[in-house]
């Protein structure tokens, strides 16, 4: 069964950081429930994970698993542009199952 | 074919065109050449056909007439002559002799040489004269020779050439045949070989046929060249700097040429490149300068592209960036706004929008980002200025008001009490004057610090104007609860401050009231506890009142009318209404009153006693009063500018207005900006208004004097009284209540009180303005007692300024009507 791994590079506890750490786990908890695993990355705590990674700006989040890789920007406040964005299309499919997952698989 | 080949193979293009050129030209010759070979060949033929004819001709002239003369002669030994000449000519190659029948007589030269040893056997004339008539002639060529019509037939592919000639009777032997003149007797058929007559043409037609095709060769050479010179050259030159323009060298120039065609096109593609040229550093400037940040990235997110400010923007060099990832923008509709490492290290915002678009040919995005840290930062601190009090930083009035109504929300949601406190500092205004602003904002700040130190930091403590805070206790227990933080607060303001040139000790006044028992929206609450406060002066300062019961009553009524009032001041329903004051005796028009009316649009006028009183409680009357200034000046400068002299207008000025710390600023502003004329407005104020704080009123009353602003003592007489208070103002006149003046016909008392009260006006040298006259008896009675001026309805009705009668001057004492209030 497919997992997602992804992180969410903020900058800083703002209130902007702290929306968009809301609104992505509202968007994977209604859409993966427990089968994701996210990584939240302060680019002030960790400047040197940030310039591996080649952040330039905040929030950026990177979905790691499954492939492909893939790279948005933005506030995530925006569930469809989200998934879209990430390439995992369960958008009108009213719920996400496991062959979904599976099909991601290889 | 063109797409066959690369494109970047040198001289592809070049070649071929001229390759066409030169194939178009080769064909154009070999046309030229083949159809003037053409032409050669047949005249050729003709030519050598002629030639061969013009020596037959010479030939068969010579031999017709020696056959004729051996025929007819019969004479054997000249055919050897004849022959002799004949085989002269080599070109013959057989000679025969054909008989009418077509049958050869003498087929050859041998058989010709039979005929001659035929002949010398037999003569002609010796042969016997047939009897039968002649056979007939035989093939129709044959016959068409033999009428006489020579024909020539020349066969080009066996070489040879033939001609038939007819063999006639010669007169001399007519008769010896048996035919007549006109009939052939045969015919002499002489075939010969063009060969030696075309070797002869064709060396000349060699020769001119060579020099034709040279010339045409060596014209299609020189076209060449010069097409090539002229046209190919100039234009491989266009298409070498094409190329380069293309490359993105648009610094490459066609050399100049003179103004052809070709000259011009280059001419014309030089300007094309320099505007491009001039376009593109345009462009590319605008971009680089640009303070937008710009990146074009693909479809993945990874920059293809980014500007001078986007690379300063993100905190790296231009280099970097491209090719990095920036990840795919996800834009809620058009903007949304993302966070940023700044050129100087620090966290910033960047306003982003997403435009697609194309790059190399691809689907791309424009992501143009804008700093807007500053700007945010801005509207962020002018959010806050809005809400908060600039010398002390807390909340102001909005934003309390703001917070109550949600605290009151919350609390009602579960079920919580909550206390309002309404905190007015005692004398500050003394403060204010007397050292200064500077030790009054000082002073300020440490209330704040003690207000803060007071009550929790859950507490809300805000300030309201100048010397009033508000204080939100949320969760607190009861009224007592309440009281005693009240208490608590008052006791911490209290100790003396030690502010830098002075030592001070705050004195405050508090009102408390309390969610929900004394009212359920925070309007209602912060009347309630200002009201509170307010009863909590009235019974002495310098301590904490909650809320009572009693107040409430009047306090909801009020609270309506206040509404009704806050409505009045902004929908402009107040009025000022003038009121003439006369000289006693003469009745000479000597000033105005200014009085202020309310015009309810449903109710018509408000008593100004329902009205003004609330006015004063609730603070309105600051700007309402402000506002009455205002007019008057206004209506003075009208009357002015319409050429009525009025001499002074008088304005009533509150207890309240007079205590507040600013009346006098107040009203220097508006002689700054509305051009109040100080020596043309008296204030009139009420003994109660000036007994509060005496030191305060004189201080105030001195400072308006000093303006040139007369001041009035009004409704004198009902107040305190005192004749040291009345020594002590600095006033310029005296105005008797209506109450005296009422009764002064029928009683005794009265009269008797006016003339004291004059006496003593007189005394101090202050003239007396007696209020009410309402009938002549009280106006004669006034100025017999030395009252030295009136107003009342007996003189005029107070009335709009627009009722120029009123204002006449010098519109006398007239009777009026028997109304008796004003």
């Amino acid at each position: 069964m497919g997992k997602y791994a992804l992180k969410l590079y903020v900058t800083g506890h703002t209130p902007r950081s702290q929306q968009a750490i809301d609104n992505l786990r509202g968007i994977l908890e209604a859409e993966f429930a427990d089968r994701y695993e996210l990584e939240i990355i302060d680019v002030l705590d960790k400047p040197q994970l940030a310039e591996d990674e080649k952040i330039l700006a905040t929030p950026t989040l990177i979905k790691e698993l499954p492939p492909p890789l893939r790279r948005v920007i933005g506030d995530l406040s925006d569930r469809d542009q989200v998934l879209l964005g990430l390439d995992l299309r369960t958008v009108g499919e009213g719920q996400p199952d496991t062959s979904d997952g599976g099909s991601h698989h290889d | 074919m063109a797409l066959g080949l690369p494109l970047r193979l040198p001289f592809h293009l070049p070649f071929r065109l001229t390759a066409r050129f030169t194939v178009i030209l080769s064909l154009v010759l070999a046309l030229l050449l083949a159809l003037g070979g053409a032409t050669l060949a047949v005249q050729y033929r003709q030519a050598v056909i002629a030639a061969k004819k013009d020596e037959l001709r010479h030939l068969e002239l010579g031999l017709l007439a020696s056959l004729h003369t051996l025929m007819n002669t019969g004479k054997a030994g000249l055919i050897q002559d004849w022959l002799g000449e004949v085989r002269s000519h080599q070109g013959l190659t057989r000679v025969t002799i054909l008989g009418r029948d077509g049958e050869p007589a003498f087929r050859d030269l041998d058989t010709l040489r039979r005929v001659n040893d035929y002949l010398d056997q037999r003569s002609f004339q010796r042969a016997p004269r047939p009897q039968a008539a002649p056979p007939p002639l035989a093939q129709p060529r044959f016959r068409q020779a033999l009428a006489g019509d020579r024909t020539t037939q020349v066969d080009w592919a066996s070489d040879r050439m033939v001609r038939l000639l007819p063999l006639k009777q010669a007169p001399s032997c007519r008769g010896c045949h048996g035919y007549t003149d006109a009939e052939t007797l045969g015919v002499l058929r002489l075939s010969s070989t063009l060969s030696e007559a075309r070797d002869r043409v064709h060396g000349a037609y060699l020769e001119s046929a060579g020099f034709a095709a040279l010339v045409v060769l060596l014209t299609g050479l020189a076209a060449f060249l010069l097409v090539r010179r002229e046209i190919l050259h100039p234009l491989h030159r266009i298409m070498t700097n094409a190329r380069r323009w293309r490359d993105g060298d648009l610094d490459a120039r066609v050399p100049d040429r003179p103004a052809d065609e070709i000259g011009t096109l280059g001419r014309i593609l030089n300007d094309m490149a320099a505007r491009l040229e001039r376009q593109l550093h345009e462009t590319r400037n605008l971009i680089a300068q640009s303070r937008t940040g710009m990146v074009v990235i693909d479809a993945e997110g990874t920059i293809l592209f980014a500007n001078p400010a986007a690379a300063r923007l993100m905190n790296r060099p231009r280099a970097q960036l491209t090719g990095s990832q920036l990840g795919v923008p996800l834009v809620d509709g058009q903007k949304t706004e993302i966070q940023i490492r700044r050129g100087n290290g620090e966290s910033g915002v960047a306003e982003l929008s997403v435009h697609t678009t194309e790059w190399d040919g691809q689907p791309a995005h424009l992501v143009t980002f804008h700093d807007v840290t500053e700007r945010q930062q801005a509207e962020a601190d002018a959010r806050h200025r809005a809400l908060h009090d600039a010398l002390t930083g807390l909340p102001n009035r909005v934003r309390f008001h703001d917070l109550l109504e949600r605290a009151i929300r919350r609390a009602a949601a579960q079920g919580n009490r909550l206390a309002v406190l309404f905190i007015d500092l005692d004398r500050f205004k003394e403060v204010n004057d007397t050292l200064g602003h500077a030790a009054g904002d000082e002073l300020l700040r440490a209330v704040t610090r003690r207000l803060r130190e007071a009550v929790r930091d859950t507490d809300v403590v805000a300030r309201m104007s100048g010397d009033e805070f508000t204080i939100l206790l949320d969760g607190i227990g009861d009224r007592d609860k309440a009281l005693d933080v009240a208490e608590k607060v008052r006791r911490h303001l209290a100790e003396p401050a030690e502010l830098s040139s002075q030592t001070l000790t705050p004195v405050a006044t508090i009102g408390v009231s309390l969610f929900p028992e004394d009212g359920e929206d925070a309007d209602t609450l912060l009347m309630r506890a200002d009201t509170a406060m307010y009863h909590a002066k009235e019974a002495g300062r310098n301590c904490a009142h909650a809320f009572a019961a009693d107040q409430g009553e009047a306090a909801s009524r009020r609270f309506r009318l206040e509404k009704a009032l806050q409505r009045a001041q902004a929908n402009d329903e107040f009025r000022v209404f003038y009121q003439p004051q006369v000289g006693l005796p003469g009745g000479e028009r000597k000033g105005l009153e200014a009085l202020l009316r309310w015009e309810d649009p449903v109710d018509g006028l408000v008593s100004p006693a329902d009205f003004i009183p609330l006015l004063e409680e609730t603070g309105m009357i600051h700007e309402v009063g402000e506002w009455v200034f205002r007019r008057a000046a206004a209506d003075l400068r009208q009357w002015r500018e319409a050429g009525q002299a009025v001499d002074r207008v008088w304005v009533n000025v509150s207890a309240r207005q007079l205590a507040a710390d600013d009346l006098v600023a107040r009203l220097d502003r508006l002689i700054r900006e509305d051009d109040l004329a100080p020596e043309h407005i008296g204030i009139e104020l009420t003994e109660s208004g000036v007994a509060g704080d005496i030191a305060h009123s004189v201080a105030v009353l001195n400072s308006l004097r000093q303006r040139g602003f007369q001041i009035a003592m009004d409704d004198f007489g009902t107040g305190y009284s005192a004749l040291t208070f009345l020594r002590q103002l600095p006033i310029d006149e005296v105005k008797i209540d209506r109450a005296f003046v009422q009764g002064i016909t029928e009683n005794r008392e009265d009269r008797n009180l006016i003339r004291a009260i004059i006496a003593m006006a007189h005394g101090l040298g202050l003239p007396v303005l007696a209020e009410g006259v309402e009938t002549a008896d009280q106006a004669e009675l006034l100025a017999a007692e030395g009252c030295d001026a009136a107003q009342g309805f007996y003189y005029a009705r107070p009335g709009p300024a627009d009722e120029p009668a009123r204002l006449r001057p010098g519109a006398g004492p007239r009777p009026s009507g028997t109304q008796q209030e004003q």
